[in-house]
């Protein structure tokens, strides 16, 4: 959606809090369909109050709603729409905290029960002010009466608005207010007590209650007295607190040093200003120090703040019969009773505290214990065959035994014991502070004596990958420690996305790229070590090269067992054919069509290393049989179709039985979560863990809510399995030629299969008894018609009707084009039809949901002006995809803010089809250009391009005149040309076909063969 | 039965506006108010019954506390004109008083709290002072109706309010006494710091505006945020103990209940975070349509039909 158009507003209503949205595109925001219709009061953009027409949320139906857009999402909505996404997370992170408050107020004539929010400690705070500080216009529009300056002026009214700060204050009450309330508060008995009735008024659907017997005026009164120091927006200033170390000599135990607690003043917006109580109380530099407004104000800070501490820690009381109280010092014992039980109650009350960091739990001089880790454990899979020296499949086990470490240092079990021994927590060890827990020693004590145990081999290697900081085994912070072979293993695999040492297989027919070649090495690594891997390069960097390398490779080291290769069923053609062509003493067997194998037996027969193809449709189908066979390698091209791991699809990959799992995919799975714990789940099972909790700790905080650590941490943990090089990095770049040229085969429906069929077969007889310029008019209609049919049907029959899962081409240029809008980059799309141009537009947009301009014969001057401008512009809004007919669109354009090159269909005419690429390929580029040629393969238009490739020569002195030389040729030779091959078609339909039989409801496992309505008659 | 000379005519009903006390005395401060008119009416304990009846019904009302002089209004048969006059402490004694004071920081942070501080008279006895009227003649009451006894139930009845009155603000107590909260926490800041601040008042923070005149520049730019839109952290970790919040305050005044508020309302705050934590953290329920596999639809911007 773009980025104007709709704007979003929280309208303060106590009685009834509620979100607006209107706009032209008002519609387009995801949450719209919640709302009903209303009229707002807003000021608009001129600066005047109007009534809008727009939708009106209720804040129940609305809060969850917003919260639930992702970050990635919220900034590609409307700037008003995406800062109330914030403030929502906001006020769920305040309401889950607990930091929210309850009162009285008087409204109207009557009393009413309500929840505050308390934005009183430094991160609340400071989240509120950034986030008021964003507010765009739109998002505050909510008129407050016009100005009286305006008025008594004469000129013309000025409106006032709610300021941010006042109406995302309201709009965080009204979400804890609201949050609060649910339908099954208890009944009260009329003669309960006040708290009672205000208990129940304060979660109850109703929030007045009556205050039948005594003066509510009053009791209002006392409770915002009550709750003053924890309500609203924080001030500008409050105590805090740091614990300091004692100084004691190296040689002393320091049982009787004395720890200080000393006081300062700290800034509420800037935690870092710190002013010591000594200076607060001399007064005057604390305006300077911009930390409080005056210097009675600076000190009355610090001594409310120092009354809450009394409270909260006696100790603190005795110091406060001092005028100038500035700090209280204590023994260890009491030391400790502050850094565990008191400070984090400071905290809440809205005190600062300052720790020395080592002291903390997870410091480092605090009890934690390191785990060894080693690969000395036995495998637990009976399957495992793999002769390969220093294999680490995940379904082993993995050794580890314990240290207990303190300060950077190993102790004993008789170590512990001494220091549990000690009667204070905090001591002096090693001439060091440390702080021993008797529990903390207690229970290091216990792992110590169990020695260690077995871990599976997928917890053991994401703790290695240093992404665990606990274990089920202990509560302790942990460290892992890799050791003896296991480490040689994670140093193997460190370095394989660098080593250039692998061996192209001679078999292998061509040249790799380096970086193919290095691609290709660690494929062969991650299948010696067996683990799954997954290829992520760029579209066009030769994934299937490598893999075919790989393939290669593993029958050179005498893997006898078939290889099972699935793909869409859009590139079957594609990959039968780069097979043939780099390696073509790889036996491989087609599992499609009617003649496919129907028990598992079949592949029993195959000669050694044979590659089986497969469609994710049969993988879902045959299932049974092909998850019974046990598989050298099972790959998947174009991943991203397992991306549902719930769908059967996924199950069926994951039912797989395979001693090496492999992934191709081309779009940057690391941003979209629940693919990539799909694709993981079957590269490395478990590996990730269960998926309800990788979406707890991983996708939601990363997706929902822009957070970086999980987003490290799993970087950490899949980037070992993950190899993805992109076109732009300076290390491909150089391997890259300026310009690639690539064919894509595509594969018929059945639909177009049976048309092209049905339009031979009705031309042919016309043509065989035809001569001259008739038999060469109708040569060339029938190519037109064929060509036609290729595209897609639509387009050949003339129809308007729906266009997804008819034609294999489209299909196929849509996967192709997700990725390049998945990798930002833009594409010239080319075709010679203009009713397939108008074609492509529409469901280009539909499924993209962009604008896709399209430049044909009809489109005058000024509008190609402005649209070639829009394309070229280096802005996020600018048109991604660019469909031109090749006539009008062919010749003169610079359009070099693409760097993908699309020819729909094919020109039969090199000088023409170089010259459209030209477009994008040209000085001002700076990237390397790929330009992708679309052919159905059996068809036509395969048996052509063949053709041509097979004479150059001949394509260039021939072939300049266009499409006229094939009327020339005779009947047998336009015969074989036009045919179908046989195995055009792959046995079942695509595309939306496949969306369809996924979209029903879950299943248990996939489905079993025969059940299914779809199936194909043999 | 006493005879007060209203008994023939019949009372008004307590006004609208009438001060309705409930409980006098909760704080060690407002009871040593109670109990020096207690202590020094003996003889018509029948008038404070009377009184306290009065206080509870809300016969007493446009009460106004000044330094030195008390006045209001109580409704009886007819409206009687009350009023209670004390001694304004000299310049000189709360100089003293508050030199003692800004000796010990507690004094300041108690009164910063809202609390007396439990030995304020002895600060005041150190200056030969009693905060609290200590013999009869401290209090000089007078009252428009034509009951003779003094204090009369009138004399009581705002007395009691009073106390409540003290309950609620301690600095009430100094106000009566001739200095303001305002103006003892302002001198103990000045002797602390031995600096003799001018300071505006800024304006309480209640105060801050909650609107904004529109500028046309800034509405000019309707859809752009004035500084770029922030990334902000959330973890939605409960707190260790429910209503943490509300532990570090003490009880609110009319607090009845033997648990503490926090106690009292910890199911409903943790409650409210498990369902906060939900909607945050938890799954929308899955559109089947999003199960399609297709390698495209993923891009495809779709208009949410479930409602999470």
């Amino acid at each position: 959606m773009r980025n104007e158009g709709a704007h979003l507003l929280y309208v303060p209503d106590a009685a009834r809090p509620r979100l607006f949205l209107w706009g032209e595109n008002a519609q387009q925001v995801p949450f719209a369909s919640l709302g009903q219709p209303a009229t707002q009061p807003c000021v608009l953009e001129a600066g005047i109050a109007e009534d809008v027409e727009g939708v009106s949320i209720d804040l129940q139906v609305g809060l969850p709603a917003l919260a639930s857009i992702g970050v990635a999402e919220a900034s590609q909505l409307p700037p008003s729409v995406a800062i109330w996404t914030a403030a929502a997370k906001l006020a769920l992170d305040l309401i889950a905290r607990g930091r929210i408050i309850p009162t009285i107020e008087q409204r109207n004539s009557h009393t009413e029960a309500r929840w505050r929010a308390s934005i009183l400690l430094g991160e609340d705070a400071d989240r509120f002010a950034r986030l008021a500080n964003s507010f765009p216009p739109a998002a505050h529009a909510i008129p407050a009466g016009a100005s009286r300056r305006g008025r008594r002026a004469g000129q013309a009214r000025i409106e006032r608005v709610w300021t941010p700060d006042a109406l995302l204050e309201h709009f965080l009450n009204a979400c804890a207010d609201t949050l609060m309330r649910t339908d099954e508060a208890k009944r009260v008995q009329p003669r309960a007590t006040w708290e009672q009735r205000w208990r129940r008024a304060l979660h109850g659907p109703q929030a007045q209650f009556s205050g039948e017997g005594f003066a509510e005026r009053l009791l209002t009164e006392d409770l915002k007295a009550w709750i003053k120091p924890l309500a609203g927006v924080s001030g500008e200033a409050r105590a805090c607190f740091r614990l300091d170390l004692p100084e004691v000599d190296e040689s002393s135990r320091g049982d009787d040093a004395l720890f200080t607690l000393r006081y300062f003043l700290q800034s509420a917006r800037d935690p870092s200003l710190l002013m010591p109580a000594a200076d607060v109380y001399r007064g005057g530099a604390s305006i300077r120090r911009g930390i409080a407004s005056s210097a009675r104000s600076a000190q009355e800070h610090l001594l409310a703040g120092l009354a809450i501490a009394a409270r909260l820690f006696p100790p603190i009381e005795a110091s406060l019969h001092e005028a100038r109280p500035e700090s209280i010092s204590m023994k260890s014992a009491i030391a400790w009773e502050f850094l565990n039980n008191a400070a984090p109650q400071f905290i809440e009350a809205g005190l600062g505290v300052i720790l020395p960091t080592e002291l903390t739990r997870t410091g480092q001089r605090r009890l934690r214990m390191r785990m060894r880790l080693s690969s000395a454990g036995k495998s637990s899979a009976s399957t495992d065959k793999s002769g390969v020296e220093g294999g680490l499949s995940l379904d082993t086990m993995l050794a580890f035994r314990w240290q207990a470490e303190l300060a950077g240092e190993t102790l004993t079990i008789d170590e512990l014991q001494e220091l549990a021994r000690l009667k204070a927590p905090l001591v002096r060890h090693r001439g060091r502070w440390v702080a021993v827990d008797k529990r903390e020693i207690n229970e290091a004590i216990q792992l110590l004596e169990q020695q260690g145990g077995t871990l599976a081999a997928h917890e053991g290697l994401a703790a290695a990958f240093g992404a665990v900081e606990r274990t089920a085994q202990t509560s302790l912070p942990i460290e892992v420690a890799v050791e003896g072979g296991l480490s040689d293993v994670l140093a193997r695999l460190r370095a394989a996305p660098e080593a250039s040492d692998f061996n192209v297989p001679e078999t292998f027919v061509g040249t790799l790229r380096p970086y193919q070649v290095r691609g290709a090495g660690w494929l062969a690594t991650m299948s010696d070590l067996r683990l799954g891997a997954c290829l992520a390069d760029d579209m066009g960097l030769g994934k299937t090269v490598q893999l075919i390398a790989l393939l290669l490779h593993r029958r050179r080291l005498g893997d006898t067992a078939p290889t099972l290769l699935v793909c869409p069923t859009s590139v079957v053609g594609n990959w039968e054919r780069e097979l043939r062509r780099f390696a073509p003493s790889l036996p491989f067997v087609r599992h499609y069509g009617p003649q496919r194998a129907r028990d598992a037996s079949a592949f029993g027969e195959l000669e050694p290393g044979t590659v089986v193809f497969t469609t994710y449709g049969l993988l879902r189908r045959d299932w049974p049989i092909l998850s019974s066979v046990e598989w050298a390698m099972a790959a998947l091209d174009e991943a991203q179709n397992i991306k549902n791991a719930s769908s059967r699809t996924a199950q069926a990959a994951r039912s797989l039985k395979a001693q090496f799992r492999v992934a191709l995919t081309g779009t940057p799975i690391e941003n979209r979560l629940a693919e990539l714990w799909s694709i993981f789940e079957f590269l490395n099972p478990r590996f990730l863990g269960p998926q309800a909790e990788f979406r707890r700790t991983f996708a939601i905080p990363i997706e929902r809510y822009g957070q970086t650590e999980p987003a490290e941490k799993l970087k950490r943990l899949t980037q070992p399995f993950i190899l993805r090089r992109l076109k732009s990095d300076p290390t491909i770049i150089q391997d890259l030629p300026s310009k690639q040229e690539m064919k894509i085969v595509c594969s018929l429906t059945r639909e177009q299969a049976s048309l092209y069929q049905a339009a031979l077969d009705e031309s042919w007889s016309k043509i065989e008894g035809a001569e001259g310029i008739e038999r060469r008019g109708r040569v060339l209609a029938l190519l037109t018609a064929l060509k036609q049919i290729c595209n897609h049907p639509a387009q050949y029959l003339g129809e308007e009707g729906p266009l997804a899962g008819r034609s294999g081409k489209l299909q196929r240029i849509l996967e192709m084009l997700e990725e390049v809008l998945a990798e930002g980059d833009r594409a010239l799309v080319f075709t010679q039809y203009r009713e397939m141009g108008e074609r492509l537009v529409r469901e280009f947009e539909r499924v993209f949901g962009v604008q896709v301009p399209f430049l044909h014969g009809g489109v005058p001057q000024s509008a190609r002006d402005e649209m070639v401008r829009r394309f070229q512009q280096e802005d996020s809004r600018s048109p991604p995809i660019f469909v031109l007919s090749v006539k009008a669109g062919g010749t003169g354009l610079n359009l070099t803010a693409a760097n993908h090159v699309f020819h729909y269909d094919r020109w039969w005419n090199p000088a023409v089809e170089d010259q459209a690429t030209d477009r994008a390929y040209r000085i001002g580029q700076r990237r390397s250009v790929q330009v992708h040629k679309l052919l159905c393969a059996g068809t036509v238009e395969e048996k052509i391009d063949e053709l041509l490739e097979r004479k150059r020569e001949l394509a260039e002195s021939i072939v300049g005149a266009g499409e006229q030389w094939i009327t020339e040729m005779n009947d047998q030779e336009l015969r074989d040309l036009f045919s179908l091959a046989p195995d055009a078609v792959v046995s079942e339909d695509i595309g939306e076909t496949e969306a369809a039989e996924e979209g029903e409801s879950p299943h248990s496992g996939p489905h079993p063969r025969g059940r299914r309505k779809s199936e194909v008659p043999a | 039965m006493s005879f007060d000379g209203d008994f023939r005519k019949r009372k008004r009903p307590p006004p609208q506006q009438g001060i309705k006390v409930r409980e006098m005395g909760t704080t060690w401060w407002g009871q040593r108010w109670i109990e020096a008119l207690e202590h020094f009416s003996r003889d018509y304990l029948s008038r404070l019954g009377r009184g306290r009846s009065y206080a509870r019904t809300g016969r007493v009302h446009d009460l106004k506390i000044s330094p030195g002089l008390v006045t209001a209004v109580v409704t009886g048969t007819e409206e009687y004109d009350v009023s209670l006059r004390m001694d304004v402490f000299t310049n000189a004694e709360w100089n003293m008083a508050i030199k003692i004071m800004a000796q010990e920081a507690r004094y300041a942070a108690l009164l910063l709290a809202g609390q007396m501080p439990p030995d304020i008279e002895s600060v005041f006895r150190r200056c030969k002072r009693s905060l609290f009227p200590s013999k009869s003649h401290d209090l000089e009451t007078d009252c428009s109706c034509p009951d003779w006894a003094s204090p009369c139930k009138h004399v009581a009845a705002m007395h009691y309010v009073l106390g409540e009155a003290f309950d609620r603000d301690p600095f009430l107590l100094f106000e009566l006494r001739g200095r303001t909260r305002d103006q003892v926490l302002a001198a103990l800041s000045r002797l602390r710091s031995g600096v003799d601040e001018v300071v505006k008042q800024p304006r309480r923070q209640e105060l801050a505006p909650t609107s904004v005149e529109v500028s046309p520049e800034a509405w000019a730019q309707y859809e752009v945020p004035p500084v770029p839109l922030p990334t902000l952290r959330f973890h939605f970790d409960p707190p260790q103990t429910a209503a943490a919040i509300l532990r570090s305050l003490p009880p609110p005044r009319p607090w009845s209940l033997e648990e503490s508020p926090a106690d009292f309302l910890a199911d409903l705050y943790a409650a409210a975070s498990e369902r906060a934590r939900h909607m945050a953290l938890g799954v929308p329920e899955t559109n089947p349509e999003a199960d399609a596999p297709a390698t495209h639809t993923k891009v495809r911007r779709k208009v949410s039909k479930t409602r999470s």
